[in-house]
């Protein structure tokens, strides 16, 4: 504890410490990317960053339980998707289409997975101490021996098969079967003629932003106060001081927000004036429409509410004693390989339904060498959203997949606008994502320390 | 006219952010001599080595204060390098062996022969060849010194572990120079046969000249090699004489007597017999590394406080984590006339025994969680308690919990922010605090308490020992209490076990006398009384 | 070393894998339907090229880090060694970036690149204590991206170089591949036919063994090392002469290849006579099996050149057999680092290296500085990586700027594990057993598996699939081990040797290791 009063620069330094460093310079990083989006290529931008959050954010998802259990990151998200696959592939095979093809898919994928998670729990029960490893290679083996299954599975729709020779395609078309079945859920589509102009409330959207933090930052925020040295009364005032705060500080934001969404979506007289103002006009081009795909992000909000439930239930707080304190949760009686587990089921669980989340909206399932690597990029987003290799959250999953996403997806836009001058073929994006993913995974492992000797 | 001594260590004192450590410690160590340095675990005794041997975490958390003299001279040791230098070597409580390494390498460890070769003689000393045959020379010669025959080549993991122990002092020996040698605890590991022909190593060398500092538990060892005694209490020097002028008894007396003023005694011998037993032990033995327990057989009876007390090693930890099945422990339980589920923690934990760990940090709570969750935990996941049931899930209940923990807060005076601030941040009494509200959140019949003031603050420590006592009197809780302090002990126990090798050596009434204390912890069985 | 009198049991216990991996090439040869003779040369050309990259991962296995995926990082300094040398080549037209010196000049570039590398990784690696291995992947692929930008972006933005041959049209930006200026460098220095040297290195391993059985004869003898060494300097000398003078060597220089065949001989009848002498104590069943085997390989060679089968494709096949070319400057080099790692080892360095190896605390506890070591450690195994590249990419001819780093940590790895190593122990017979075999596997497995499943496809997954588990399988047999250990560790009083002995027999590196190596 502090004995004298921290001033806020310092104390906005530990902020930035807690925070990483790596995580700011990829918050500043998709900042950047947005203030460089042109104008024009706004409500496109935002379709295919929101489109790419639904997709991945299932496989990012798959991260929490295994985390949280203690497991580390699932490093073998690869084996959970084979079970994804398979249930693909049955509800391909039999015809099935549309979103209820894509439940049968969903089902059967978690019919598979339940053993394999079982399998790849207990291997990782067996192998405490270097599960990320074993766990990396395990998936790597597992899809490698998929791959000749593949060649073998008894499959006769063509659509699944190679016309000739043996064995599966590839890449499987969903097209005709349950391709897009979720997206299309509801999904908000907005065209904009030639000339048409949209409003977006960026100032609006900012100036709420800067008046929220004040208000955090002044009300709610706990404060470093010396509680050991309080008498009994002082405590006690300092104590109700602070709860009024926080009770005006939530319901100054509440009032902040309605405000702002009332300016910012309000179309009455003189409100039109405000919002028109605190906006930015884009004139849009022709043939510029936007897309929201409200069924997978709805199915993405609803995988993270039931994971915030489990967070929640009596299980849960379980399986993260269990990860965060394997010995106090032992002492409390919690069977702690139990739920190693659960957590490897869960995990596995979850990536086998993601890849199907993917494929959807992707418009193919892709066999053979695909998932090999689909495990970095869940990883490398949550770890940005946040997450530790021993501690992760929903919002964690949430920030950490639109801004993995968001600069993925802005990416090649802005390089193929400014560095024209480079040749062919060459797309900086690829670079800045492998940097970028593999980057974030050394910053985490470097914070974690690992069980080391010495200590 | 003055006497040589190897080592003066004059009027040392040591702080750790403001709190006292060492008080004004002399230690003066002649050639020739074994020199015994007792007191309990926390008493200050690793502190001053670490002082002597120069070890970084003194340097980093403000040095010391006071004098050093070795061979008369003042020197001022500030590193390990520093205290090899001057001829003073560390047999440690833990092998510093490497076991797939023969006993040659072992014993050169770092200090190996080299002899230059033509890329040494190029790139540098680094890639000198081994010597191995001087190696081997050496080893032998270090060896014979201690008096122990062993083939050089021989791999250590093959080696007995009494070997281990001559491995190492030989290696200190083999060091030039060496004119001190430290002693932690060689004999903790080491069974009879072993200890006694260490001991038997260590006189032969002193007659060589080297004087030989003694850390032990055992006061049998003292009486038997020592020529003097140095024994510190909570840091400060209690006594320092011949140890012909004292016997196990004195010794285990100047250890942890404290004068108790008998008014402070609560104890109500007269309330308790053996009529209502609670809870039995028979033969109960615990496998906890460092605090074994073998074939204990005790009885205690409901309502009463009952005190565990010995000196470290001694396995009075073992008690109360072999009953809560986080040690493997074997032999039978009853519980209410009925036998524990031993080892199957949650099943105990349902009959409603609870136990409040002296290891809080990791075992007692989560420090990343909130005081709150962490209050709770076990009430939850054992008795289903502040949830929300539905069918096949139950759900936190957040006002419960929230009622709870402010409730607790209150109670005891927990210095916090608020319930969701994490355990991690309040210091340590108050860590303990919702280490007691945890245990008490699951309503026991039984609690098992251990070192509940370990590190903790006098004011806290009044409070945690009042609450119990008020659970006890008032409400008839069973509590079996664990201390290594045994003025504690005496103030709120009916009854105080001592044991010692893992045994009861005697059964006591807080308000008996010092001596008899001292005597049961030094192992001198007697009459049960 | 007591163990050692156990015999086959034992013996075929710990070599259980290398067994294995033999019998899946035994059955892959038939099948495959390939020739012998194309088989041997691919092997040691493939063993040329690769055994410097495997040979590179001892160190850091004996220093405790585990199997060091971070070589990728050993080989991009070596590609971009290369990158430069070549564009010097092209912008001079000046013969030294070409050929063997050109090859010196990227060495020369490559070491304080590679050290760099490595004293960065090792930082990293340091950081990361016990997960070093994933780490290490981790850090190659970050690497990769690095490398990228820089071969990508920053050549034809910030590093201007005008060269057509190298640079994409638009001149930012290396090509995908281009050919180098230092191909086949080493291999061409100096190569022979099998048929010289094959009875060259044979009769250089018969003297070697046969040297070390006759040690006893010399024993009390005044000059006793120069003795026993004699023959096969001796051997060496005249061999080495007939070999260096020439591909076709004048007559008179014959002499000294009868000389060299005879001077083996002796020292095999002079092996002969010792163990009747003194029987086998002292003697260890492997050199004798091993002087046999050589001696019958010499043989054998002999016998080809004479041979006079009736069908002109047996005829055939034996000629090729007898010409396929063998790099030995590069497999001189090899044997350098074999020497130098075993050389290593016997040194306080190595006795540092094998300390922290076994326990970090201790190691920290007797005063060694173990992040300075485990550094060194990585900055060696970096550094040979390096060279390792150099040399595997003068073999190939061509660089495949962002592709041929790729899997070079992942086949080293698994070639050293096909070798019987572990993740805690490694040696140099090990690795380099390792490479002929694991390579076999790989030139026969594609149409041994095309055969049998009529898709030749599949060889890919095949061979995918075993790379992957032969890694994953001794990761987790490693992981086991340790948590085992651990547990006991934790559980018994006497934790020190029961720990140590049942529970970890991986870890073994002892001094009768030091001599095996």
């Amino acid at each position: 504890m502090n004995k004298k009063k921290g001033n806020p620069l310092s104390e906005i330094k530990k902020t930035l410490e807690h925070i990483g460093i790596s995580r700011v310079i990829v918050v500043l990083f998709f900042v950047f990317l947005l203030c460089m989006t042109p104008a024009q290529e706004m409500p496109g931008t935002i379709s295919n960053v929101l489109t790419r959050v639904g997709m991945h954010g299932v496989l990012v998802l798959a991260m929490v339980p295994s985390i949280r259990s203690g497991l580390g990151p699932n490093f073998a998200v690869p084996f959970g998707i084979l079970a994804g696959l398979l249930g693909g592939l049955i509800s391909v095979e039999f015809q099935l289409t549309g979103i209820g093809g894509f439940a049968v898919a969903v089902l059967l994928a978690m019919a598979f997975s339940l053993p394999m998670g079982l399998l790849f729990g207990y291997l990782m029960n067996r192998v405490k101490g270097s599960e990320m490893m074993v766990a990396t290679y395990f998936g790597y083996a597992l899809v490698s021996i998929m791959c000749i299954g593949w060649l073998l599975l008894p499959f006769t729709n063509n659509a699944i098969t190679w016309s000739m020779g043996k064995g599966l395609r590839n890449t499987i078309n969903l097209q005709s079967y349950f391709g897009n079945a979720l997206n299309d859920l509801g999904a908000i589509k907005k065209s904009y003629g030639a000339g048409e102009v949209m409003m977006i409330p960026v100032w609006l959207l900012l100036i709420w932003l800067i008046i929220c933090g004040i208000l955090y930052w002044k009300l709610i925020r706990t404060k470093q106060v010396d509680v050991e040295s309080m008498t009994e009364e002082e405590l006690s005032a300092w104590g109700s001081i602070q709860e009024k705060q926080k009770k005006t500080g939530t319901v100054a934001i509440a009032l902040a927000t309605v405000l702002a969404a009332v300016l910012a979506f309000g179309n009455l007289g003189f409100l039109k004036g405000i919002r028109s103002a605190l906006s930015i006009h884009l004139t849009m081009k022709a043939g510029t429409s936007m897309e929201i795909p409200t069924g997978m992000l709805l199915f993405l909000i609803l995988c993270c509410f039931g994971m915030w439930l489990f967070n929640r239930s009596k299980t849960g707080i379980a399986m993260s004693a269990a990860g965060q304190s394997p010995d106090c949760a032992r002492a409390g009686g919690v069977n702690i390989g139990r739920q190693r587990m659960i957590g490897a089921v869960m995990s596995t669980m979850l990536a086998a339904v993601g890849i199907l989340v993917y494929a959807q909206s992707f418009g193919f399932l892709q066999l053979y060498n695909a998932p090999i690597n689909m495990c970095f990029p869940p990883i490398a987003a949550i770890l940005i959203g946040g997450a530790s290799i021993r501690e992760a959250k929903i919002s964690h999953v949430l920030v950490g997949v639109l801004l993995f996403q968001g600069i993925l997806t802005m990416g090649p836009t802005i390089a193929g606008r400014y560095l024209s001058g480079l040749g062919e073929g060459i797309d900086p994006t690829e670079i800045v994502r492998i940097i970028i993913t593999n980057g974030i995974i050394l910053y985490a492992l470097t914070k974690a320390g690992g069980v080391s000797d010495e200590e | 006219m003055e006497e040589h001594y190897v080592l003066q260590m004059k009027n040392i004192g040591k702080e750790y952010s403001g709190n006292p450590v060492l008080k004004g410690i002399d230690l003066n160590v002649k050639p020739g001599e074994i020199h015994a340095l007792l007191g309990e675990n926390g008493a200050g005794k690793s502190t001053l080595m670490n002082i002597l041997f120069g070890m970084p975490v003194i340097q980093n958390t403000g040095g010391y204060t006071g004098e050093i003299l070795v061979e008369g001279k003042p020197v001022r040791i500030l590193s390990p390098g520093d205290a090899m230098d001057l001829g003073i070597g560390m047999v440690h409580q833990e092998f510093m062996l490497i076991p797939g390494f023969t006993v040659y390498e072992n014993l050169k460890l770092n200090r190996e022969l080299t002899k230059a070769n033509a890329v040494s003689r190029v790139i540098g000393k680094g890639y000198e060849s081994l010597d191995l045959p001087a190696m081997r020379k050496d080893t032998k010669e270090a060896l014979e010194k201690v008096g122990m025959a062993l083939d050089t080549e021989e791999t250590v993991s093959e080696l007995p572990v009494g070997h281990m122990q001559f491995l190492e002092i030989a290696r200190e020996i083999d060091k030039k120079g060496v004119r001190l040698l430290v002693f932690d605890e060689p004999t903790a590991v080491l069974n009879e046969t072993e200890a006694s022909g260490l001991l038997a190593s260590m006189k032969r060398l002193a007659s060589m000249g080297i004087a030989i500092i003694f850390i032990t538990h055992r006061l049998q060892e003292v009486i038997d090699v020592c020529d003097t005694v140095t024994i510190l209490r909570d840091g400060s020097l209690v006594a320092n004489h011949p140890v012909s002028e004292t016997d196990a008894a004195g010794l285990a007396e100047s250890m942890v007597g404290r004068s108790v003023s008998y008014g402070d005694i609560s104890g109500r011998e007269e309330a308790f017999d053996d009529s209502d037993i609670l809870l039995e032990f028979q033969d109960f033995s615990v496998d906890m590394p460092g605090e074994r327990v073998r074939n204990l057989n005790l009885k205690v009876r409901r309502g009463e406080i009952i005190g565990i007390g010995g000196l470290a090693g001694q396995g009075k930890l073992g008690i109360p984590n072999g009953v809560m099945g986080l040690y493997p422990a074997r032999g039978t339980v009853l519980y209410e006339g009925k036998p524990l589920p031993l080892n199957q923690t949650k099943k105990i934990l349902e009959q409603g025994i609870s136990f409040l760990s002296e290891d809080r940090k990791k075992i007692g709570l989560n420090l990343k969680e909130s005081i709150e969750d962490n209050m709770v935990f076990s009430a939850m996941q054992i008795k289903g308690e502040y949830l929300y049931h539905f069918r096949l899930f139950s759900f936190r209940n957040n006002k419960k919990i929230r009622k709870f923990a402010e409730e607790m807060i209150q109670e005891f005076d927990i210095r916090c922010v608020g319930p969701g601030q994490p355990a991690g941040s309040l210091s340590g009494g108050n860590q303990q605090k919702v280490c007691l509200a945890k245990a008490l959140a699951l309503n026991p019949r039984v609690l098992f308490v251990s070192e509940p003031t370990r590190g903790i603050d006098i004011g806290a420590k009044k409070l945690v020992l009042d609450k119990l006592k008020e659970l006890s009197h008032e409400q008839g809780l069973t509590i079996v209490l664990v201390s290594s302090e045994l003025q504690e002990l005496r103030s709120v126990c009916d009854r105080i076990v001592i044991v010692c090798g893992g045994e009861i050596a005697n059964i006591l009434s807080p308000r008996e006398d010092d001596a008899k204390f001292g005597l049961a912890m030094a192992g001198v069985k007697e009459e049960r009384v | 070393m007591k163990n050692k009198g156990k015999g086959m049991g034992a013996f075929l216990k710990q070599n259980i894998a290398a067994f294995i991996f033999i019998l899946i090439a035994l059955i892959c040869f038939p099948l495959s339907g390939m020739k012998l003779s194309y088989v041997v040369q691919q092997v040691l050309l493939r063993l040329g090229q690769n055994s410097f990259l495997v040979l590179a991962l001892i160190i850091p296995i004996i220093a405790g880090m585990g199997l060091n995926f971070s070589i990728t990082v050993g080989a991009m300094a070596a590609q971009i060694a290369i990158f430069f040398v070549t564009d010097w080549a092209y912008q001079t037209g000046n013969g030294v970036f070409t050929g063997f010196t050109g090859f010196l000049i990227a060495l020369v570039m490559l070491l304080p690149l590679s050290v760099l590398f490595g004293f960065l990784a090792g930082k990293l690696l340091n950081k990361t204590k016990g997960q070093e291995m994933i780490a290490g992947m981790i850090l190659g692929f970050f690497a990769t991206g690095i490398y990228m930008f820089f071969f990508l972006i920053i050549i034809g933005t910030v590093i201007h170089i005008d060269n057509p041959f190298l640079i994409i049209s638009g001149g930012v930006g290396v090509k995908n591949t281009f050919d180098i200026t230092i191909s086949s460098a080493l291999d061409n220095l100096f190569n022979r036919k099998l048929a010289v040297a094959g009875p060259y290195i044979l009769c250089l391993f018969t003297l070697s063994f046969t040297g070390k059985i006759n040690r006893r004869l010399f024993s009390g003898k005044k000059q006793e090392k120069l003795l026993s060494r004699l023959l096969f300097l001796l051997g060496a000398l005249f061999l080495s002469i007939f070999l260096f003078s020439g591909e076709r060597p004048a007559d008179v220089m014959y002499v000294f290849w009868y000389l060299g065949l005879g001077v083996t001989l002796l020292s095999a009848v002079l092996s002969f006579v010792r163990i009747v002498k003194f029987k086998m104590e002292g003697v260890r069943g492997r050199e004798v099996v091993g002087a046999f085997l050589c001696l019958a390989g010499i043989a054998l060679f002999q016998a080809l050149e004479y041979v006079n089968p009736g069908s002109k494709a047996v005829l055939d096949e034996i000629k090729a057999f007898l010409n396929v070319r063998v790099p030995l400057s590069t497999y001189l080099a090899i044997l350098l680092l074999c020497l130098f790692n075993t050389f290593l080892l016997k040194t306080k360095i190595g006795q540092d290296l094998r300390t922290v190896g076994q326990s970090m605390s201790v190691a920290t506890a007797s005063g060694i500085n173990v992040n300075r070591v485990r550094i060194y450690a990585i900055v060696l195994s970096t550094l040979f990586a390096g060279i390792g590249q150099l040399i595997y990419l003068q073999c190939i001819g061509s660089v495949q700027t962002y592709a041929a780093h790729n899997n070079i940590a992942l086949y080293s790895v698994a070639a050293l594990l096909v070798g019987g190593a572990s993740i805690t122990k490694a040696t140099n017979k090990q690795a380099l057993f390792g490479i002929v075999i694991f390579h076999t596997i790989l030139i026969l497995l594609p149409q041994a598996v095309g055969s049998v499943f009529e898709d030749a496809q599949n060889s890919e997954y095949f061979r995918a699939f075993m790379l992957y588990s032969v890694i994953c399988f001794s990761l987790i047999s490693y992981a086991v081990t340790t948590r085992k250990k651990r547990r006991l560790g934790a559980g018994e009083e006497l934790s020190e040797k029961a720990g140590v002995s049942e529970g970890e027999p991986a870890r073994e590196i002892t001094s009768e290791e030091r001599e095996e190596l």
